[in-house]
């Protein structure tokens, strides 16, 4: 990054320790953590300091978008479903019933964007009404400040939709184009509304101005509507006027009429519109003068409207539909240039008009990059684009957009990964992006900052249905951990067996057996009682599972069974090494038994433990403070004197048995 | 069955939705609540359903510490929400229309190093037992403000659901699936059961409205198992339902052969049991019991072998996170940030109930 580069933001933190000694550290994806340095100090001076300690402040920066608002999150949901479905549904639709499907999707999205358009106004006008509640005039400013973004997206986009996407017209924009302006420019709705509402229309200051905007809209009805109200209005001029409104041609795609045919026609009405101009029937008025010099697609009339017509665009179109109503997507480059050239007094170029004229010159490239340009995140880019890719998939001749589609996901899908609450929408999106978006996917997963149990079993349950098993267990493990830490032995034992994870799992057990060895008694004794074939995800656990039934056996009497146990734990070399004086202190009872439960081969076993137990500890001599081997090598003596009694007592018994 | 479907984004992910009761037993109801999780300004939110079939209309709302985790009601007005931080909440609905705190049990549940989420809620006259990740199951008393009983678990095993068999005996399921059932009355285990040998968590568990020991848990493994508490060796019936956690199952409160479950894998599924209900014999009109004669159809032998009726109501991308049905509607939020409302849902059935 450059440190000339105008474009580069700075913010100031306003806090007098930070001064000179901030340093930060990136966390998450994409938050900054910053703090003051603490300098070095000596000892001597922190007693004469201490008097004026500060509280030390650390600051967590976050990247913030209009998209976080109450009101714009929404929005992220619903097209998130959108966008699946339309993944879905492109896959599944057969190649030429693409065009239906993705125009629906369209429509969807604006659909999506107006009804946030509505909330956003009610909510507006709800604050509006309770002003004096004192709400805050940045709540206001924001959702004005939202509106306008709305408004721009759903123009952009309703733009893109009739250009690019629809081509059931077959390229004759006209009556589209018309219905856009018509969309997006309501004013002379409303005007018109006020006027007929009034007691004498034709007397209102805005009555011929909502005539020219209703004819320059091609809202011809509307316009006959309004004249017929004139209280001169069956004069011949008006009769005249009102015919040549009626008869004005309008081109359908599946009227049955060529495009050939109607051009003719419409040379035939627009002549008509002409002789009776020169004939002098609109010789008493002016303004039908003007009507119908519109309608004759006189460029300086309309021109001289400008004012009713605020943008460029609606002048372009207002003149095409009076100049060349078979108009392609191919002659919209020069309208454009045209009516900005006419326009150009007026107005200042926007980044919106840039988008617009970028539309019209048929450049989906240049649309999405004006597009980035304009929006300072990524939403609406990225839908567009997804839309376009699916547009052009099939003819195959695109490179770039592909690429391009695909970054674009992983940008947005990062910026909503970081956000707290998102994640999992994210993880939606990533699904789509390729090996990349799983890698990234893999990434977000692990760290995610996990509240409580039912947070990692979401986690848990994404990462399953991705088949991500390194996050299962790495989860599993920061959950297993977690639980250690706060001395939940048994939950950390399942936490390490839901993900498999031997090692982890093997830890644990150890822990429960230094607590065993510590306390005396078992803390989840109710888990091992019922590990079942999970017992056999490590050998630590295997024994300790074992280790229970040899003390479940034990209590309920059936002794042989426990010492066979008990002796096959030992001669198997599954017990810890630490762990064998317990084992063997527990064998104390069953060699003092009063019938030989433990036969001379045991016992034998049982010697060659004890010896090597004696023989490393004198060798080592570690573990004198726990309290089950210093109680071992009181006994030592005691097991040594059983062990001898028990051998005997077992040669006996057995020699007696074979007689 | 076919029935209106609506969606309303929230803007915040939904945890736990509730309708609030009726005024009358057989009336209807409007208002439901809402918590919602995983953002920083969590809020408790009322709502009305309105007449015509329209989207929901927010009525009011409050902030709230820490995820919402469970909303019960106690009484009519009022209820009480348990929160990640481990402390439980009582509201009231004001006459206005709006929430006040009542009272407040901080710290509730909580681990040696920190607060511990509680993680279920549930209510019976002025009983409320909360249970939480620290394994403990606390006996709270509303107008008290200390609990009146702390009774610890073992092995340190976070509890996932409780529920009131009778007045006095709980039932609370574990992580590692075990069910336990205490005696208030005994202060120790009445019993204890085990969901399956594989450890497998329990997450939800519902009573059925009218035959008390029949209860239905939900496990982690997606598997909905019934259990009839008079005969506690094994369960009755497991049932693979999700392919992801069973996050809520709840029994229709009017018409119990009807089971609804949702899950981490986005689905809501209607269990329909009642193409195999036995023809009660006491037929004749007024009756509370609508259940089919005094053996419940969940406990028959259709049941056991896989003979219920599932439709899968609703599809979401991301967890649905609750539900709660009342009359013929069903209210279900998921962290699709979304509210559904989806009414007409048992046309057939509650026609055929007669007042």
């Amino acid at each position: 990054m450059d440190p000339s580069n105008d474009t580069a933001q700075t913010w100031t933190i306003p806090d007098s320790m930070m001064n000179g000694r901030m340093c930060g550290k990136t966390f998450s994806l994409g938050s900054i953590m910053l703090f003051p340095q603490q300098e070095h100090t000596n000892y001597t001076d922190m007693a004469s300091e201490s008097g004026a300690q500060r509280t030390v402040k650390m600051y967590q920066l976050e990247p913030s978008s209009w998209l976080w608002g109450r009101q714009a999150r929404k929005l992220i949901n619903e097209s998130v479903g959108t966008f699946l479905s339309l993944q879905t549904a492109i896959t599944e639709a057969e190649p030429d019933r693409h065009n239906a499907v993705l125009v629906k999707k369209c429509r969807e999205y604006r659909s999506i964007i107006q009804a946030c358009q509505q909330d956003t106004k009610n909510l507006q006008q709800a604050n509006e009404n309770e002003k004096q509640n004192g709400k805050e005039p940045s709540t206001q400013e924001d959702l004005i400040i939202l509106q306008d973004i709305l408004y721009k997206m759903e123009l952009i986009l309703s733009l893109v939709e009739l250009l690019f996407i629809d081509t059931m017209s077959d390229g004759h924009l006209l009556n589209q184009l018309v219905k856009w302006i018509q969309l997006h420019f309501p004013q002379h709705e409303r005007k018109k509304g006020v006027v007929l509402e009034s007691d004498r229309p034709h007397l209102h200051p805005d009555y011929w101005n909502t005539v020219y905007g209703s004819v320059l809209q091609g809202k011809l009805d509307d316009a006959r509507l309004i004249l017929s109200n004139h209280p001169s209005a069956d004069t011949d001029p008006f009769l005249s006027i009102d015919e040549l409104l009626r008869k004005m041609p309008f081109f359908q795609v599946y009227g049955g009429v060529s495009v050939g045919d109607f051009e003719a026609r419409w040379q035939h009405w627009q002549s008509e519109c002409e002789r009776r101009l020169e004939e002098g029937h609109f010789a008493s008025s002016h303004n039908l003068q003007a009507i119908c010099k519109i309608l004759c697609g006189d460029l300086e009339t309309i021109s001289k409207l400008m004012n009713l017509m605020d943008t460029w665009y609606h002048l372009m179109v207002s003149t095409l539909l009076f100049t060349k109503p078979t108009v392609k997507l191919f002659h919209l480059s020069n309208a454009s240039q045209d009516a900005i050239l006419r326009m150009q007094d007026q107005q200042v170029i926007t980044a919106l008009d840039h988008v617009l004229l970028a539309a019209m010159e048929a450049d989906m490239y240049q649309v999405i990059k004006e597009c980035q340009q304009v929006m300072d995140n990524p939403w609406f880019t990225t839908h567009l684009t997804d839309l376009l890719y699916h547009t052009v998939q099939h003819k195959g001749k695109h490179q770039v957009l592909p690429p391009l589609r695909e970054y674009l996901l992983l940008d947005y899908a990062e910026m909503l990964a970081g956000h707290s609450s998102l994640w999992q929408v994210a993880l939606l999106y990533l699904d789509h992006c390729g090996p990349r978006g799983m890698a990234m996917a893999q990434e977000a997963l692990q760290r995610l900052p996990i509240t409580s149990d039912s947070c990692a079993q979401k986690i848990i349950q994404m990462a399953s249905e991705r088949e991500f098993e390194g996050v299962v267990v790495s989860v599993c493990r920061v959950m297993g951990r977690r639980a250690l830490s706060q001395g939940r032995l048994g939950a950390a034992i399942w936490w390490g067996m839901r993900s498999k994870d031997a090692a982890f799992t093997s830890h644990v057990a150890h822990q429960i057996l230094h607590k065993y060895m510590s306390d005396g008694h078992f803390e989840s004794s109710t888990l091992l009682d019922h590990l079942g074939p999970a017992m056999l995800l490590s050998d630590t656990l295997t024994f300790l599972g074992k280790y229970r039934e040899f003390h479940v056996m034990y209590q309920e009497g059936r002794y042989e069974e426990a010492a066979a146990l008990l002796v096959s734990l030992i001669s198997s070399k599954l017990a810890p090494e630490y762990f064998w004086p317990v084992l063997l202190l527990d064998a104390l009872p069953l060699l003092k038994a009063k019938e030989p439960v433990i036969s001379s081969e045991q016992t034998y076993e049982l010697m060659y433990i004890l010896d090597t137990l004696t023989n490393t500890t004198r060798d080592k001599d570690q573990t004198k403070n726990e309290a089950a081997h210093v109680s071992f090598l009181d006994k030592e003596k005691e097991i040594r004197v059983a062990l001898t009694h028990n051998l005997a007592q077992a040669i006996i018994h057995e020699g007696t048995v074979e007689n | 069955m076919a029935g209106s479907k609506l969606r309303r984004y929230v803007g915040q992910k939904v945890s736990v939705v509730r309708w609030r009761p009726p005024a009358t037993h057989y009336g209807d109801t409007d208002t439901f609540l809402t918590g919602t999780w995983n953002d920083p300004e969590n809020t408790v939110g009322v709502w009305r359903t309105p007449e015509s079939d329209d989207d929901p209309v927010p009525i009011s709302s409050l902030p709230h510490q820490g995820d919402v985790s469970d909303i019960q009601y106690v009484t009519r007005d009022s209820f009480m929400v348990g929160s990640s931080t481990g402390g439980v909440r009582l509201y009231r609905h004001s006459a206005e229309g709006d929430l006040e705190a009542v009272n407040c049990w901080d710290k509730v549940h909580a681990f040696t190093t920190g607060p511990a989420p509680c993680t279920s809620l549930a209510c019976s006259g002025e009983q409320i037992a909360s249970v939480g990740e620290d394994g403990k199951l606390v006996i709270i008393n509303p107008n008290q403000k200390k609990p009146a009983r702390v009774l610890e678990g073992v092995g340190g095993c976070s509890l996932y659901a409780v529920m009131f068999v009778r007045t006095h005996e709980v039932l609370t399921s574990s992580m590692q699936g075990h069910l336990k059932l205490w005696d208030l009355r005994a202060s120790q285990t009445a019993k204890g059961l085990l969901f399956s040998p594989d450890q497998v968590a329990v997450c939800n568990l519902a009573g059925h409205p009218t035959q008390q020991h029949l209860v239905a848990a939900g496990g982690e493994d997606g598997t909905l198992a019934l259990w009839d508490m008079r005969n506690t060796a094994h369960p009755f019936t497991i049932i693979a339902a999700h392919n992801g956690p069973v996050c809520q199952v709840q029994f229709h409160p009017v018409a119990p052969e009807h089971l609804f479950t949702c899950g981490m894998d986005g689905q809501l599924l209607h269990w329909d049991a009642s193409a195999s209900a036995k023809p009660s014999h006491l037929s004749y009109k007024g009756t509370q019991d609508l259940s089919g004669g005094s053996v419940t159809v969940w406990l028959g032998s259709e049941v056991s072998r896989g003979a219920t009726d599932t439709t899968c109501i609703l599809q979401s991308p991301l967890p649905i996170n609750s539900l709660d049905v009342e009359g013929a509607t069903l209210i279900a939020g998921s962290d699709n940030e979304a509210i559904y409302v989806l009414g007409q849902l048992l046309k057939k059935r509650i026609d055929d109930m007669v007042y």
